[in-house]
């Protein structure tokens, strides 16, 4: 019956051992119906509204399967609570995190300070965050009068946690077929480029031809692009073969994003762009004279490029909890499905 | 002060419940038959503070647990194990022990 289908989710929503304690919860509430009602085949919406008003809301049902501490916020809203500190959190590491490495290349000088800096204003963030948060949550239950016990749920309105859309669902537990042949062109692409034509990219100036990319250093490394470039249309292809998503999988696939993503900024970090000749095309910014004269070329460059890195890796690794947030809760779904 | 009194009881039971629920799985019972047996003497605990805390036992291997699905709507057992008896008894000494104290103390003060 789904308004007990929906009750059980509900409780099991944030624990862990969903399946044992949902099938506990389902035995408990037919076991309260035989009680009341008699021993019958089945039971109509009505009947098991009833019983499980008397179990209770669910949240409060969870908590005492749980051993969550339980003092600054009430049993009803703990689990909200801690779900919204916990991103407001992420949040304050991130955007500390970014202005660190912002400072780190407008003020090279000062990195150590900026550590500390840095971890102080985590810290003292999360404090007030998380007293803010409290706060507000104390004060929305304090104007709550019917809080403290299950009076405040109805049944019939728990919503329910299978209904989900399938074919989003689907899209977020597969590799997408398009994003592989994209990146498998682009792969392509980029290899029969570094290999052929690298040496079209130049630019002229007062007659002198400067080229963009690092002959040298490409050429040394031609090997490792080659091997890598090889690499990620494999990984593609595989993904197009395989595309079901496993926890295995995406780990690997992050490991072989993040060589790349390092390896492929190495090819970056040494580009010609900022050559004499060229800087004074590019230095009538006064923003960007502005730091040449203070810190040189190569610093620019190297500090981008590694802005870059660190930026791509943060969202990389933000992908990767996200896909292993999602696997882990398909899992369990499709295990409460196959009971 | 009937209320007050009542209150008092209730804090009494609720700190001996572990007890009682011990009491009632020397032989395998479903959760919810304990329910009116706990009643019957006074024990009022209801559904959603049982089965957590006969979870919680089973999690300290003082119960055992089965799923009986031979019948219409399958039921988790319970029944004390080796150890369960072991704390069981040791829970029922300790209590007897209190129980004394108890009874010095306000029989002395009489």
């Amino acid at each position: 019956m789904i308004i007990i289908d929906n009750y059980a989710d509900a409780v099991v929503r944030f624990l862990s051992n969903k399946e044992e304690i949902r099938k506990e919860v389902i035995a408990l509430i037919y076991t309260m119906l035989e009680d009341e009602y008699g021993e019958r085949i089945s039971y109509n919406e009505k009947e098991a509204a009833g019983v499980l008003k008397k179990l209770g809301d669910p949240n409060i049902l969870a908590l005492k399967y749980s051993n969550l501490p339980k003092k600054i916020v009430s049993e009803k809203y703990i689990y909200q609570f801690f779900y919204i500190l916990a991103f407001i959190l992420i949040g304050i590491v991130a955007i500390n995190v970014f202005e660190f490495i912002l400072s780190a290349i407008i003020y090279p000088d000062n990195i150590i300070g900026n550590i500390f800096t840095t971890i102080y204003e985590i810290i003292g963030w999360s404090i007030g965050a998380f007293g803010i948060l409290a706060f507000i949550f104390m004060m929305l239950e304090h104007n709550n009068k019917e809080i403290n016990i299950g009076k405040s749920y109805n049944p019939a309105n728990l919503k329910s946690q299978k209904l989900v859309d399938i074919k989003k669902r689907f899209k977020q537990t597969h590799y997408s077929i398009g994003n592989e042949i994209t990146g498998i062109i682009f792969a392509i692409a980029f290899l029969v480029f570094i290999n052929l034509y690298m040496d079209i990219v130049y630019f002229e100036l007062n007659n002198v031809r400067t080229y963009v990319f690092n002959m040298d250093y490409v050429n040394s490394t031609l090997w490792a692009i080659n091997v890598l470039g090889t690499l990620g249309i494999a990984v593609s292809i595989f993904k197009i073969v395989s595309r079901e998503k496993t926890i295995a999988k995406e780990i690997t696939f992050y490991a072989i994003n993040i060589l790349m993503t390092i390896f492929y900024s190495i090819i970056f970090i040494n580009i010609n762009l900022f050559t004499d000749s060229f800087a004074q095309e590019i230095l009538r910014i006064p923003f960007l004279l502005e730091i040449y004269n203070k810190y040189g070329t190569g610093i620019i460059i190297e500090r981008s490029v590694m802005t870059l890195i660190v930026i791509i890796a943060i969202f990389q690794t933000i992908d990767l909890l996200i896909n292993l947030h999602r696997l882990i809760q398909m899992r369990s779904f499709k295990k409460m499905n196959n009971r | 002060m009937r209320e007050i009194i009542d209150a008092f009881v209730l804090e009494l039971r609720r700190g001996s419940i572990i007890i009682a629920v011990l009491s009632q799985l020397k032989k395998e019972q479903y959760g919810y038959a304990l329910i009116p047996k706990l009643e019957e003497e006074g024990f009022k605990i209801d559904q959603g503070t049982l089965y957590p805390l006969l979870r919680r036992l089973e999690g300290q291997k003082i119960l055992s647990s089965s799923w009986d699905v031979g019948s219409n709507r399958p039921k988790k057992y319970y029944v004390l194990t080796e150890f369960g008896s072991e704390v069981y008894a040791e829970l029922i000494k300790e209590f007897k022990i209190l129980s004394k104290s108890i009874s010095n103390l306000t029989e002395g003060n009489k």
